[in-house]
């Protein structure tokens, strides 16, 4: 039961009902039974597994903030942070074998549960005021799927609040995130997801304009769908009360690689920036640049890696330490990516530049195999002779026009649709909320796509 | 300025109402039924489903044919009417492609909510002994039968439609289908949007036609399946017969292989039939219709993802001779001699040469089966397979 799911949004009713109609030292509880009555609907007795591994990251931070050595509290971090950081490289192994699925949000949740226990550690007034909180915080349904990765620092003080006052124009904002958000899926990103599958699932029997344009539009078609299930989640959040961590920042203004990554997927490259890369460079800073290298490679092989430990992923993050490390290494210092992006033409370039770079690692990162990705990039490239499909193929709706004009507007929003706030400013003074809300729904309605509402990052 | 914690709530609460309304004054209200394109789906069972409701009612003579595509391919209205093959019945098409009993249920209980219209209703099964197919048989009839039967429920047929209906969460689509019938005629609309023109021209040509539509549908070509090839055990197939397209042969994968349960499949396959004909028979019981059940022609080889397991139950047990039983089912054997290669033109579509033989044999069977009726000359054993 997914978010674009009916039946989602009707169980959904009573359980934010509720919510707020309870007495405010209950909700957090609330809160916590909501989120595990969820997670155990889609993954069963897996909440065992969930329930055990809160319990033992509870009791390592309570470790940690008594220990009285500083041996004491490094042994019992990494005793909290082995068998969590296990489990999930164990399930992303298990990937790669048929039978074996993962608990709902297996990556999310374990690096909720390492965030803790790392602020814990660097910290001990992080630790959480009660257990019931802890677990909501791990537990949180409404970023369980897929994110946005929060902080417990972040997050435990919200929901502290909420025993005192609901916020209504942080549940305003979330109604808005949420229609936001199913449209960015359902009318963009269900839009291109035909093209983009039809085409990398045999890439060699298609014509060279379908293979182009798949290709374009991998990196649009997970934007529109990453983002926009990120605002539903967030937007989820909100009706409960909590502000999430934002995901993306108009990936697709960014004028660097560097600048894209602080862009893209925020939540999990902050993490991996705070808990991964600095720590290590850190250790490695008498290396000089080798450390540096070092650090940013085992930083974005980890953010491939993260998604499946496979040979696709791995080189996709490959590919990325090779794009920040010659970025970083070799431009920055000159200035040459910063030089002339006050000009509003060489920041188009350059931020078309970034497009097009990172359009081109998604061949790998959206191909079931090594061998896939090489025989479609080699038929982008023209190195293979094209085939005889074109897109007859499409389902209406998602035909090659339609998809052009998703590929277009996926575009305009991902580079932070300019222009955008101030007519809706203007309109907004004219048209009442309501409005709103009625012609967003009937747009959801009448262009949103049936593609079975999986997202992508469902599978991660 | 601090704003009240209903406000957001209320806003949305309006949008929400606004926004039902105005899909339901469009979509949910029958204004929207004569603008679908009679070429998709829910257009043309719209299209033929208001032709069967507007037709005069003859009683005495007119019987319902409802069906599937195996129906709609192997039963020929223009040659009954060529052959005089009904005794002087009127057979009246409400055959949609992709349906089944659920469907038909409901069909006719927008066509026939009084049980006094027709003389008989006919209606396929697969053959009288349950097959191991009740998963993907479903799948397939469950595909867009929300939206194509939305416009012709009446209220209080929403709580049945949504029970019929096996998980929570499919029980909440029929019922967002049902309150928010806009979401599903979106590509309908929004191609209406595009070619205006273009969809005049459809609709126009589409009521020219009425009824004749489908009763002068010419059906598959002489082509049958004498060029397939393949291991009953191990269900691979080595060749295809030409007239298969990649579509063709990825949609025939199913019928194959045997299920992971055939014994549970089964087991659902029967309680599914039983549960629709004790249904349906119910809408005639006390009434003058014979609601008439013909083993179809189902599948043009033996395959074992449908070949009824040892022991399968046979559906008609406990219905046949039930008090004041509607249903009359029609002797197996001359539809079973019907399934082989050379009257099929895939799998499970029979093909030129089924299609006459079937037409003959059904059309004399009802004749028979209706007292009164004349029945026409007994039809011509099927010539050996070339």
């Amino acid at each position: 039961m997914g978010f674009t799911d009916f039946g989602f949004w009707l169980a959904l009713l009573p359980v934010v009902a509720l919510f707020h109609a309870l007495p405010g030292r209950w909700r957090p509880a609330w809160l916590l039974a909501a989120s595990l009555a969820y997670f155990t609907i889609e993954s069963g007795a897996y909440v065992l597994l969930l329930l055990a591994s809160v319990g033992w990251v509870w009791a390592a931070g309570h470790r940690i903030a008594r220990a009285e050595t500083d041996r004491a509290r490094l042994i019992w971090l990494w005793a909290g942070l082995v068998p969590a950081a296990g489990v999930l490289v164990l399930f992303k192994l298990g990937d790669a074998m048929p039978g074996i699925a993962a608990p709902l949000g297996i990556s999310y949740y374990t690096f909720r549960l390492i965030a803790y226990l790392v602020e814990v550690y660097w910290d001990e007034r992080q630790l959480a005021p009660g257990w019931l909180d802890f677990a909501a915080y791990v537990s949180f349904g409404p970023h369980m799927v897929s994110g946005p990765i929060q902080r417990p620092g972040d997050f435990l003080p919200q929901l502290a609040a909420l025993r005192h006052r609901l916020d209504p124009a942080r549940i305003e904002g979330g109604l808005q995130m949420l229609l936001n958000g199913l449209m960015l899926k359902l009318i963009i990103g269900d839009r291109l997801a035909p093209l983009v599958n039809m085409v990398d699932g045999a890439p060699a029997a298609y014509a060279r304009p379908a293979v182009w344009l798949a290709a374009v539009a991998h990196l649009p078609y997970l934007y529109a769908d990453f983002a926009g299930y990120t605002l539903i989640a967030l937007g989820l959040g909100a009706l409960f009360g909590i502000a999430g961590p934002p995901n993306f920042n108009a990936p697709f203004a960014a004028t660097n690689v560097a600048e894209y990554w602080r862009r893209w997927h925020m939540s999990l490259t902050g993490w991996l920036t705070d808990y991964v890369f600095m720590p290590l460079r850190m250790a490695t800073r008498h290396w000089g640049r080798a450390g540096l290298v070092l650090s940013i490679f085992v930083n974005m092989v980890l953010v491939g890696l993260w998604h499946r430990i496979s040979g696709t992923y791995l080189v996709f993050g490959l590919v990325q330490g090779a794009y920040v490390a010659v970025y970083t290494l070799w431009l920055a210092p000159r200035g040459g990516p910063a030089r002339g992006t006050g000009q509003p033409l060489v920041a188009l370039a350059k931020a078309v530049c970034v497009f097009v770079l990172m359009d081109a690692a998604l061949i790998v990162w959206f191909a079931p195999a090594l061998p896939s990705a090489a025989t479609e990039a080699r038929m982008v490239l023209g190195l293979l002779p094209p085939g005889p499909r074109l897109f007859e193929e499409l389902p209406e709706g998602a035909d090659i026009k339609a998809a052009c004009i998703a590929l277009v507007l996926a575009i305009y929003i991902g580079a932070g649709a300019p222009g955008m706030a101030a007519i809706r400013a203007r309109l907004g003074r004219h048209v009442p909320g309501w409005a709103w809300v009625a012609l967003k729904l009937l747009l959801i309605s009448l262009l949103g796509q049936d593609n079975g509402g999986a997202f992508i990052y469902g599978h991660f | 300025m601090a704003i009240s914690e209903a406000r957001p709530w209320r806003t949305f609460l309006l949008g929400l109402l606004l926004f039902w309304a105005v899909d339901t004054a469009i979509f949910g209200s029958g204004w929207y039924g004569p603008h679908q394109s009679p070429i998709l789906k829910t257009g043309d069972f719209w299209f033929t489903m208001t032709d069967v409701q507007q037709r005069p009612a003859d009683p005495a003579r007119d019987v319902l044919v409802l069906g599937h595509s195996r129906m709609g391919e192997g039963f020929s209205f223009a040659q009954v009417q060529a052959e005089h093959l009904g005794g002087g019945l009127h057979f009246v098409s409400a055959i949609m492609p992709g349906s089944d009993f659920k469907w038909w249920y409901f069909q006719l209980r927008a066509l026939d909510p009084a049980g006094n219209r027709y003389r008989a209703v006919v209606i396929p099964v697969n053959g009288y002994l349950a097959r191991p197919d009740a998963s993907s048989m479903k799948v397939a009839a469950d595909k867009g039968v929300g939206p194509a039967l939305r416009p012709f429920l009446a209220l209080r047929d929403w709580p049945a439609f949504i029970a019929s209906f096996d998980t929570p969460g499919e029980r909440a689509s029929a019922l967002a289908v049902l309150l928010f019938p806009g979401h599903s005629l979106g590509v309908d609309a929004v191609s209406w949007l595009r070619s205006p023109g273009g969809r005049r021209a459809e609709i126009a040509s589409r009521l020219a036609l009425g009824l004749k539509a489908r009763h002068e549908y010419q059906g598959y070509g002489a082509e049958d399946l004498s060029g397939l090839r393949f291991d009953y055990a191990s269900c691979a197939v080595s060749a295809w017969p030409a007239q298969f397209d990649l579509f063709r042969q990825k949609d025939s994968q199913k019928y194959l292989c045997r299920p992971a349960d055939p014994a549970g499949e089964t087991r659902m396959a029967e309680a599914y039939n039983r549960y629709w004909l004790q249904r349906i028979a119910d809408l005639y019981r006390g009434t003058h219709t014979r609601v008439i059940v013909v083993p179809v022609p189902a599948y043009g080889v033996a395959m074992a993802g449908v070949d009824p397991i040892a022991g399968a139950p046979d559906i008609r047990t406990g219905l046949a001779d039930a008090p004041q039983s509607p249903l009359l089912f029609l002797p197996e054997a001359p539809f079973a001699a019907l399934a082989r290669r050379a009257n099929f033109y895939d799998l499970v579509h029979m093909n030129r040469r089924g299609r006459t033989l079937f037409t003959r044999a059904l059309a004399g069977a009802v004749a028979q089966a209706l007292p009164g009726t004349t029945p026409p000359p007994p039809a011509a054993p099927p010539r050996p397979a070339p």
